[in-house]
């Protein structure tokens, strides 16, 4: 949709109702140079503007009208690569980097009763671009469910994301910085000889 | 049944942060994220503009999509890694506009599970909405064409005053879901509210997302495990 085009012919005042999933409905009021004919929740009826650009606009009834269909204009966007699901999630910190990989203590967040343990996860399965976030004390996040491509397709493959802020411990995070209070405890445990 | 396993059955899921306050829609457009680095420029290329205007602004940006009115802004992470979100929300309102003014907060998720049948779903609105309470109205319910069988639309049940915070709640709410055919999907939504008590000049709002995010992500996640558990096994 050429948004550009159309805020040059809607100059003024869009108001859209609120809901916690986007748009429902929608309002506009429009200055002197247009005139609002339908204030109707599914489409409104302009009249036609010089630089109407007739790409924008199906279903006119008159010459001197075009019509705008609000829903199709505020749908969301394709949605690629939308999760299906989070199967397992892990919160770490990095501990020690090697060649090809990093040493981590990880906490398993779906299974928050049980113990952190150590991991060696390798550089590969990090986006090349988020590489140089791995340096010791980072915090990250280990993701693993499905997700659904463009096309349709599934994939279940790990998703690794480093923190940009860390949650600071207080009274209200009681339970996160406990969580970041044991990670940062265990960078201080002397790193565990990685595996040949 | 583990978590893990549970939500096996999961389709659809998302989480978003929602803020009330004081905004201006038209100066968030997704070059100006690139420019606070909220999000890098290889994201452009997947997503697009709806609308910026003086009142609203909605636009994709990868897998996050905006929504902003002068009176709220939203932003829905389409993907994994949801906590993700918690790091927009402290770059923009912690490192950029560090000003604007906060009054409340929404961490909200939600899912979309499959059950096995129309009647396990049927079951299952049966075992959260009960249609004897009802009285004879409640019996007309009930039909022989499946389609017909009438119940449980919306249900939402709210925690008053959680104690992690001075003021706010908890409301979790089910339906049917509208995205899995057949009458064979429920709609789970997880909505986790903080506010500013009486007693509290203010709150640092990106900070409490830090916080707080994970730990109300978990919390959804265990419910949802757990009305998945009771669902199935009808």
């Amino acid at each position: 949709m050429p948004t550009a085009a159309l805020r040059e012919i809607v100059p003024e005042t869009v108001r859209a109702n609120k809901s916690s999933y986007g748009f429902v409905s929608h309002e506009v009021s429009i200055d002197r140079d247009l005139r609002v004919v339908d204030r109707a929740a599914k489409r409104f009826t302009l009249q036609r503007h010089p630089e109407f650009q007739p790409e924008l606009f199906t279903g006119a009834r008159k010459n001197e009208e075009i019509l705008f269909h609000v829903e199709g204009f505020f749908k969301r966007s394709e949605i690629t690569g939308i999760s299906v699901n989070t199967l397992q999630e892990w919160q770490g910190c990095v501990e020690g980097i090697e060649d090809s990989r990093f040493n981590a203590r990880i906490v398993d967040l779906t299974r928050p009763s049980t113990d952190a343990e150590f991991t060696t996860i390798p550089f590969k399965i990090v986006d090349k671009v988020d590489r140089h976030k791995i340096q010791r004390g980072a915090l990250f996040h280990l993701i693993i469910g499905y997700t659904r491509e463009k096309g349709g397709t599934y994939s279940r493959k790990p998703i690794i994301y480093f923190r940009k802020y860390a949650p600071e411990s207080t009274r209200i995070g009681a339970k996160a910085a406990s969580l970041l209070s044991s990670l940062r405890d265990a960078s201080r445990i002397k790193t565990r000889p990685a595996r040949d | 049944m583990s978590l893990e396993r549970n939500m096996e059955h999961v389709e659809e899921q998302g989480a978003s942060v929602v803020l009330a306050g004081n905004f201006n829609p038209a100066i968030f457009n997704p070059d100006w994220l690139v420019r606070q680095e909220v999000v890098s420029s290889a994201e452009l290329d997947e997503g697009g503009v709806n609308v910026i205007h003086a009142e609203v602004a909605q636009f994709k940006v990868g897998s996050l999509r905006f929504e902003i009115l002068i009176d709220r802004f939203t932003v829905h992470a389409l993907s994994e890694p949801f906590v993700r979100v918690a790091d927009v929300i402290a770059d923009i309102f912690a490192k950029a506009l560090p000003h604007t003014p906060i009054t409340a907060m929404g961490i909200n998720y939600f899912a979309h599970f499959r059950v096995l049948s129309r009647q396990q779903q049927t079951a299952f609105g049966r075992t959260l909405a009960p249609i004897q309470p009802w009285g004879d109205w409640g019996s007309t319910l009930e039909s022989d064409i499946s389609e017909q069988v009438g119940g449980l639309t919306s249900l939402s049940m709210q925690q008053v005053s959680p104690p992690d915070r001075a003021s706010g709640h908890i409301m979790v709410t089910v339906q049917p879901s509208a995205h899995i055919p057949a009458g064979q999907g429920v709609f789970f939504q997880h909505n986790d509210h903080f506010s500013i008590a009486k007693n509290e000049s203010s709150i640092d709002f990106p900070g409490l997302c830090l916080k707080q995010l994970t730990p109300s992500l978990q919390r959804a996640r265990s419910v949802l495990s757990h009305l998945i558990s009771v669902a199935r096994g009808l």
